[in-house]
């Protein structure tokens, strides 16, 4: 399963998706995840060897997660992004 | 520089002064902190571009409003602007208001942060969620830049520089989740979630983490200790 975690509101709002999801999904996970950052939001991804990422985008046709780190592609399946808006404090 | 240049100078300062004086009797609950941001509004290649003319035109607080601006105290005269930073005076409000608004917040606040501290474990040590739990921090260290960070529910990071010597102090970092509440810590969700942002933040773009912060120095009633 793919998860989602938006830390938008109390007790987050969250969005999962299969590990293979078919391609009319993986593009509603594209739209989601590029809506989330279109609307200031900053997307983490913890991967395999617990290491935090930052990802810049979902790479459809591979189905994983397009990372910060050299551009390298991370396996979106088993995967949980977490998305903050990460706002300055007083 | 010449007798003329640092009179000139001195006069504008002086004004500046009499100005920060109004504002701190119009806002007695407001501090200001210190000299935030400067920035040159004309061409550097003018000679002397700052001192011809000055007259302090503008004094004016930005209020939060929105999604957690900090108070700025904006000062321009023509060709340069300044931005000084303007705190709550006093921390013990500032506590105040941080137990009064996180407990208006209720049963749906209280689920929340259950939710985002069982979340926060995945994402730390053994160690350091024991730490959490006993005094409501957990430090990690940062394999890019070495800094020491205490992370702390509730209040701003704090970055220690290690030396042999042992940690010294380096700065405050303040940084929400989704907003926070003028005149307190409180976020507007609950406190563990804005922990989680700075720890991700921190492990994954440090540089950006210290970009988005806000910065509280040793003595700022904002640190929160």
């Amino acid at each position: 399963m793919i998860l989602l975690d938006i830390l938008g509101e109390p007790g987050h709002k969250q969005a999962t998706f299969d590990d293979d999801p078919s391609p009319k999904k993986r593009r509603e996970l594209a739209e989601e995840v590029s809506g989330l950052m279109k609307d200031g939001y900053t997307c983490f991804l913890k991967d395999g060897s617990g290491e935090d990422h930052k990802i810049t985008g979902y790479d459809i046709m591979t189905n994983s997660w397009m990372t910060l780190v050299r551009g390298e592609l991370v396996p979106a399946p088993q995967s949980v992004v977490t998305a903050s808006r990460a706002i300055q404090g007083g | 520089m010449s007798d003329e240049l640092w009179n000139t100078a001195k006069k504008h300062f002086v004004a500046l002064f009499e100005l920060l004086e109004k504002f701190k009797q119009e806002h007695p609950n407001l501090a200001i902190l210190g000299l935030h941001e400067a920035y040159e509004l004309v061409s550097s290649t003018e000679p002397d571009p700052g001192i011809r003319g000055m007259s302090f035109s503008s004094l004016r607080v930005k209020s939060p409003g929105g999604r957690g601006h900090c108070y700025t105290l904006k000062v321009s005269i023509p060709g340069y602007s300044f931005r000084l930073r303007a705190v709550p005076a006093d921390p013990a409000i500032c506590l105040l208001n941080t137990v009064l608004m996180t407990g208006s917040g209720g049963g749906e606040l209280l689920a929340a942060e259950r939710r985002a501290q069982e979340k926060l474990r995945g994402h730390i040590s053994e160690e350091q969620w024991t730490s959490y739990q006993l005094t409501s921090a957990f430090t990690e260290q940062s394999k890019r830049s070495n800094l020491l960070y205490l992370f702390r529910r509730g209040f701003p990071t704090l970055a220690f520089k290690s030396s042999p010597e042992g940690n010294n102090f380096f700065m405050g970092l303040c940084l929400h989740a989704e907003g926070y509440e003028p005149f307190s810590w409180a976020g507007r969700l609950c406190s563990t979630d804005d922990v989680i942002t700075a720890l991700l933040l921190m492990r994954s773009q440090e540089k950006k983490f210290w970009a988005k912060a806000g910065h509280h120095e040793l003595h700022s009633p904002m640190l929160g200790i």
